[in-house]
């Protein structure tokens, strides 16, 4: 008898691809199961080029599923203060 | 090691700028330089938190170097998991002490900040979790070995940290020494993110500041059991180039 996966092992085997699929390597990006087979990857990464990557690799791995993309890339301004500890 | 002159700073204390997880690759080079032409008007010293690189290869800790050297403050650094990750952090470390940057790891560096004397320890660090919620050494030897692995890094960074002869101590590392700074972590990866070992080494030596990176969804400010601030600098944290910490200079001190 055959079943299909539950989507708690779907979700887990997005967040390891973006973890160990070299042109990702992310730990940083969270993913939530949304409905059924639809999910949510949520985060920062360093550049435009990363959020890119992330949902081409997404896409090429996971092609049934539904993934919504909630991806910033981290600001890098000067700071306005110090804290004084 | 000494900072260059700059007039206009406040007097008797020092800044320590400090940012982690930065994951420079050619993607991202030359993102934060902008931000780090002017440091030396705003720091005395620049510390990186681990995770430099994405993948730990020499072509990324050049681009490291590309991005954080020849600044006008120093830079002082420890690596991060991400370093290790091509088994090369030999050649990443060589790279970087190489362009300029200082990489600790058990060791220490003391800075003379106009006067004041700082001293930071540095080490990666591990995990483990935290006191009551923790691993042991104990089982298969795969357990053993992670947790030993922390104790013998934390011992020794206790013992870095406690040769420092300065004014003004930093401890430095990727992971955390307290669980205060993974608040907005999922509690289960807490284990994964730091060990209580690393809060105790720098609880026994009270310096003025901890800094760690790893935890990109934590929060900046905590402290130790011991009541030592701790500041989680991972850069999706601080959302900036750096961020900055004025440190009080002992009584009498000449800055």
């Amino acid at each position: 008898m055959s079943r299909t996966k539950p989507d708690v092992y779907r979700e887990t085997e997005v967040q390891r691809v973006l973890t160990e699929d070299e042109r990702v390597s992310e730990q940083g990006i969270r993913v939530s199961h949304l409905e059924e087979s639809t999910f949510a990857v949520t985060g920062e990464v360093e550049s435009p080029k990363r959020k890119e990557v992330i949902e081409q690799v997404v896409a090429e791995k996971f092609p049934d599923l539904t993934v919504e993309y909630d991806l910033g890339v981290t600001r890098v301004h000067e700071p306005d203060e110090a804290e004084e500890v | 090691m000494s900072t260059t002159d700059n007039t206009d700073r406040p007097p008797n204390c020092v800044r320590v700028a400090a940012v982690g997880d930065v994951h420079i690759d050619e993607n991202v080079l030359g993102r934060f330089r902008p931000a780090l032409q002017r440091i030396g008007d705003k720091a005395d010293v620049l510390l990186l938190a681990g995770d430099l690189t994405r993948h730990g290869t020499g072509d990324e800790a050049r681009s490291v170097v590309t991005e954080f050297g020849g600044l006008s403050v120093p830079v002082v650094a420890v690596l991060g998991n991400h370093d290790y990750h091509s088994d090369a952090q030999d050649e990443v470390t060589k790279i970087l002490e190489d362009g300029g940057i200082t990489v600790l790891e058990r060791t220490g560096v003391v800075i003379d900040c106009f006067g004041i004397r700082l001293g930071i320890a540095g080490a990666k660090g591990f995990g483990g979790g935290f006191a009551g919620r923790c691993g042991s050494e104990f089982g298969e030897p795969e357990m053993k070995a992670f947790i030993r692995h922390t104790r013998v890094i934390s011992e020794e960074l206790g013992a870095a940290l406690n040769g420092l002869d300065c004014d003004v101590r930093v401890a430095l590392t990727h992971y955390s020494p307290t669980p205060e700074t993974l608040l907005g972590e999922p509690l289960e990866i807490y284990p994964f993110l730091g060990s209580y070992l690393l809060g105790e080494v720098v609880d026994a030596v009270c310096p003025e500041l901890a800094v760690h990176g790893h935890a990109h969804a934590g929060t900046e400010r905590g402290v130790t059991p011991g009541g030592v601030h701790v500041r989680n600098v991972a850069h999706p944290v601080i959302k900036q180039a750096y961020s900055v910490y004025q440190i009080s200079g002992p009584d009498g001190a000449t800055a």
